[in-house]
């Protein structure tokens, strides 16, 4: 019995990247002699939050099935954390606003994308690989000498630490968990994932499929924030 | 199945977009007279042999590596590892090539091989392109940071005089672009053996079933893309005469750029090896000094490049046919 | 009648794919400069054996002998080697290529200097030879071309000679995409070149034609040879008899309805393009059949009154909610990576809905209910949908269909491949929930299975030739009507 639970988590596609994880820490803490194993892992999970919330938003993306990628995303979250501060403007009473902008200017730029795609028939490696440039070029002009910290509140919040792991890394768990659920639990998950096996198909079942397909840019777009 | 009307020699009923289609073929050629034009317009001094060397000089490497490109994207694969490739050549080149001229051509002919061993891996194993040149992009640059954590190394003389050539009448940058253009064209598009590597991105299981191997197509196809991917690091190092372990990151986007400018597509097939040049002289000009003479601020000329992309797309869309 | 020495025998071939017997024990040959007409209704089995001459399928039981030699194992390159062609009805050309690339991927001998002129002439002489007055130049992209072009290419390309002998050409269908006037110089071609001595297989449904230019006719039904003889013993009178008469069969004893039921009217629909002799109107609790021969506009109907959804469009009028069963389930029906119950349950996400989230338990509920009505032979539904077999991948799709909230339920050949004991259980079905005010269009390429409908609207050439009531149905009368030449 625990022997097929074992092949059975073998078998599943994700378990080598936790494996490997696992091993180039052990690797690295052998390299520094047990010196700031400790330090490392907090680390390495705060920063690694940033790409899994990006991650999940190229993952819903790519899951429309071949073709379909977001390269937008890199630019999406400069202009995002660009608008962001500014709006906030230091101000910890703006922090909700800012917060707003920035998933609205996201958003807006995942509409554009899906535009492109459907409207003008480009290639979705491509569209989203011209409005990366654009939208770079927005963000240098829009945040030209910025100088602005974040507010206080903002700053404090994000090095809370819970039980010495960071609030980031926490918060980013349950953001992978709740899209986990979307994806497999609700009627719009349950569409891109049969969008992306069989678009066809996914038609003649009465799946709406140019719609599902705008949120998920929109949403893709949305994660940059 | 309504019949086709097929009386005599009269016009087929399934071209009234004649000279629509001329246009769309003529779309990248017209793109760049257009974009002369403008430099024209805006610094009459640029158009001048002196003009054209300085402006066009990095098109090269940039053609080569959009050819690379080409070569993939012709049997409907991707390689997004072109640019770390080209990084970790220069930096070869910057440092074996010149130190220990046999190590650094073993080195090279070793990409080669492994570039043509990627084809066959994707082949046998049916692996998705983007995902494994994704994976190597990873290993050349890592590579190449390991031979040159910072920027330096000297190009090879014999490297400095081709690319620093002045023939008369004619810039360099011209003359080569020429050169490699043709004989690409001559190559895959001319050749008895490129109509079967172009039929496998048309219809592979035709091909496989008129009895050609459709692993040695993939071989080869990728095995081009290295070797082109080695022209371009090294042109690129003959122009900057130094190398640095980022110094090509930029040309997997841009190749793939060129490649869709030029009139190709990213499934079926279709590509065209004149197109893919002038699509990267086109990217050359507009992304540096096009943008310079309209004044645009440096920070919008990223921007400007996406714009053009999306301009030229469209029109393509409009003209008929999707852009792949 | 030529027929001097056997180029290649068939002895008691079988194919089996899944529970369909695609062919039966058949055995058949052909001689040096013969033309044999090879005609059946859809399902017969005629492009199995053409797969098998050709070396592209391998038979599980029988012989092949090829010029008095056993093959052992007969594939594409032994074929090619012994000078056997096979042009297909999926086009094998590269439309990335010109005409004259194309004639070279055929031919490896093609090479070197001046290789583009030679494929050229090459593939221009056969042209001009076969379709003169045909209108291609050898620099034209085969992708920019017509269909018909395209099939002229395709059927010159497979005439050419370089270095390999040709003995057999195998045409399904040669003339599917063709006008009158190029068809008839295609048939006029082979009967030139059968008397040169290059034999030919000719697959087709216009009658006149195989009556016109076959040696000798082979009719096949249900996976075997039923018939075999000089054509001119036949006439169409007797091809027909010979295809579609039925052997025994259960008929369904239901309540005969003369005429359309007075209940409310669920589709109204008019096949586009040139007139149809009728709409075809689908009453509430009907069973509508689609007949005619394969690819004759039926699919493209039921895709547009299915796009129509419950609303109008042009000439369409549907009444409520519709769903559909794909007949190719690869590429219309089945989602590969789910199991089978998520198959089942995708058509009604809103009904497996529990607050925000789908319930799994009602998911698992409504599959087993399905499973139930319907017998899926599984132990598990949680299983991969693949783990069924063919029949029962397509009960899961009728499930999916039949457990949504639609009210008309569109069919586009569901039952190909399936077997007869799937068949009779679905079709039990399908009258049940007729009987309890559910519509059903059913294009089928059964005729048997139009025993099943009220009324049926044979299709061809893309609008309806014939609407037979049950009263009025038999299968002569369908076979009569698919096959009726269209007026010049």
């Amino acid at each position: 019995m625990s022997m097929d639970r074992v092949k059975k988590l073998l078998a599943t596609p994700w378990i080598w990247s936790f494996v490997g994880a696992l091993l180039v820490w052990l690797a690295a803490i052998t390299f520094t002699h047990g010196y700031g194993a400790g330090g490392m892992l907090t680390a390495g999970l705060s920063l690694a939050v940033f790409m899994v919330i990006v991650g999940i938003g190229q993952m819903f993306v790519i899951t429309l099935g071949p073709g379909n990628v977001d390269l937008s995303l890199p630019a999406n979250i400069g202009l995002a954390s660009a608008v962001a501060m500014k709006v906030m403007d230091g101000n910890d009473a703006m922090i909700a606003v800012g917060l707003a902008a920035a998933l609205g200017s996201g958003i807006a730029i995942g509409i554009a994308n899906y535009g492109l795609i459907r409207v003008l028939r480009i290639p979705p490696i491509i569209a989203t690989l011209s409005s990366s440039f654009i939208i770079l070029s927005i963000d240098i002009s829009y945040g030209r000498g910025l100088q602005i910290k974040p507010p206080p509140g903002f700053a404090s919040f994000t090095n809370i630490q819970i039980f010495g792991l960071p609030i980031l890394a926490i918060l980013g768990v349950i953001f992978a968990f709740v899209c986990g659920i979307v994806l497999q639990r609700m009627i719009y998950g349950r569409s891109v994932l049969a969008i992306g096996q069989n678009m066809r198909a996914a038609r003649l079942a009465g799946i709406p499929v140019e719609r599902i397909r705008l949120i998920t840019y929109a949403f893709s777009g949305a994660r940059g924030h | 199945m309504t019949p086709v009307s097929l009386s005599g020699t009269a016009a087929p009923a399934r071209r009234p977009l004649h000279p629509l289609r001329l246009l769309r073929t003529l779309l990248p050629a017209l793109s760049l007279i257009l974009i002369l034009a403008a430099i024209a317009y805006l610094n009459p001094r640029a158009i001048s042999y002196f003009g054209f060397n300085l402006m066009l000089n990095l098109a090269i490497p940039i053609a080569l590596a959009t050819l690379a490109q080409m070569f993939v994207i012709t049997i409907n694969e991707l390689d997004l590892s072109i640019g770390t490739f080209v990084g970790f050549v220069g930096c070869v080149t910057a440092t074996w090539l010149h130190d220990q001229p046999l190590l650094g051509i073993a080195v090279l002919a070793g990409g080669v091989a492994v570039y043509a061993g990627l084809g066959v891996l994707i082949h046998l194993r049916n692996l998705p392109s983007i995902v494994v040149t994704l994976g190597m992009s990873f290993v050349w640059q890592g590579l190449a940071i390991l031979l040159l954590p910072k920027p330096g190394g000297k190009a090879p003389d014999w490297l400095l005089g081709m690319m620093g050539l002045k023939p008369p009448f004619v810039p360099f940058p011209v003359v080569a672009a020429i050169v490699i253009a043709v004989v690409v064209h001559f190559g895959l598009m001319r050749s008895s053996y490129g109509a079967v590597l172009r039929g496998a991105g048309g219809n592979g299981q035709a091909i496989d079933r008129a009895g050609w191997s459709l692993l040695k197509t993939k071989m080869i196809m990728f095995g081009l893309a290295g070797v082109f991917g080695v022209f371009s690091g090294l042109a690129l190092i003959g122009i900057t005469t130094s190398a640095d372990a980022n110094i090509g990151n930029g040309y997997t986007l841009l190749s793939i750029a060129g490649v869709i400018l030029g009139g190709g597509e990213f499934v079926g097939g279709r590509v065209s090896p004149i197109g893919a040049v002038i699509g990267a002289l086109t990217l050359a000009l507009a992304a540096s000094p096009l943008l310079t003479f309209m004044h645009i601020p440096p920070d919008w000329q990223v921007g400007a490049n996406g714009i053009i992309l999306i301009v030229v797309l469209a029109a393509r869309a409009l003209l008929g046919r999707r852009g792949g | 009648m030529p027929a001097a020495d056997t180029i290649i025998e068939l002895r008691d071939v079988a194919r089996h794919y899944g529970a369909v017997r695609a062919l039966d024990g058949v055995t058949f040959s052909i001689g040096t400069g013969e033309c044999v007409g090879l005609v059946g209704h859809n399902g017969a089995g005629k492009s199995t054996l053409m797969h098998v001459l050709a070396g592209t399928g391998t038979p599980d039981r029988g012989s092949i002998t090829v010029n008095g030699a056993q093959q052992g194992g007969y594939a594409v390159e032994v074929a090619h080697r012994l000078g056997v062609r096979c042009v297909f009805q999926e086009l094998s050309l590269c439309p990335n290529l010109t005409v004259a690339e194309n004639t070279r991927i055929s031919h490896a001998a093609l090479k070197g200097w001046g290789w583009n002129r030679r494929a050229a002439s090459l593939i221009m002489g056969k042209l001009d030879e076969i379709f003169p007055g045909h209108g291609i130049a050898p620099g034209d992209v085969v992708g920019d071309l017509a269909i018909g072009k395209r099939q002229m290419v395709e059927v010159a390309r497979a005439f050419t000679v370089t270095d390999e002998p040709l003995q057999l050409v195998i045409l399904d269908e040669p003339t599917s995409s063709l006008d009158a006037h190029t068809a008839a110089q295609l048939l006029a071609y082979v009967r030139r070149s059968v008397a040169a001595g290059v034999s030919c297989i000719l697959i087709s449904h216009l009658l006149g034609e195989i009556l016109d230019t076959s040696d000798r006719i082979v009719i096949m039904r249900d996976g075997k040879v039923v018939a075999s003889d000089a054509a001119t013993a036949f006439d169409r009178d007797r091809l027909v008899a010979t295809m579609g008469a039925a052997a025994v069969h259960e008929r369904a004893a239901a309540a005969a309805a003369e005429g359309p039921r007075s209940t409310a009217v669920m589709v109204s629909a008019r096949p586009p393009g040139e007139d149809s002799a009728a709409d075809l109107v689908a009453h509430e609790g009907e069973i509508i059949g689609l007949a005619g021969l394969a690819g004759h506009g039926q699919t493209r109907l039921l895709i547009d009154i299915f796009d129509a959804g419950a609303g109008r469009s042009g000439g369409l009028t549907v009444a409520a909610p519709v769903a559909l069963v794909a007949g190719d389930r690869q590429t219309d029906g089945i989602f590969p990576l789910w199991s089978i119950a998520a198959n089942i349950g995708i058509r009604s996400l809103n009904k497996l809905r529990r607050g925000l989230l789908l319930s799994r338990e009602l998911e698992t509920g409504m599959a087993e209910d399905w499973q139930q009505r319907i017998s899926i032979r599984t132990p598990d539904l949680t299983n991969n949908i693949l783990s069924l077999s063919g029949g029962n991948q397509q009960k899961a799709l009728f499930a999916r269909a039949l457990g949504s909230d639609a009210r008309i339920i569109l069919m586009d050949d569901p039952m190909r491949g399936v077997d007869i004991g799937t068949k009779l259980e679905v079709y039990d079905l399908i009258r049940e929930e007729a009987r309890q005010g559910r519509t059903f269009l059913w294009y089928t390429t059964e005729t048997e299975e139009l025993s099943n409908c009220d009324r049926v609207y044979v299709f061809r050439d893309g609008r309806i030739v014939a609407a037979l009531d049950r009263s009025e149905l038999t299968e002569e009368k369908v076979i009569q009507s698919s096959f009726a030449e269209a007026a010049p």
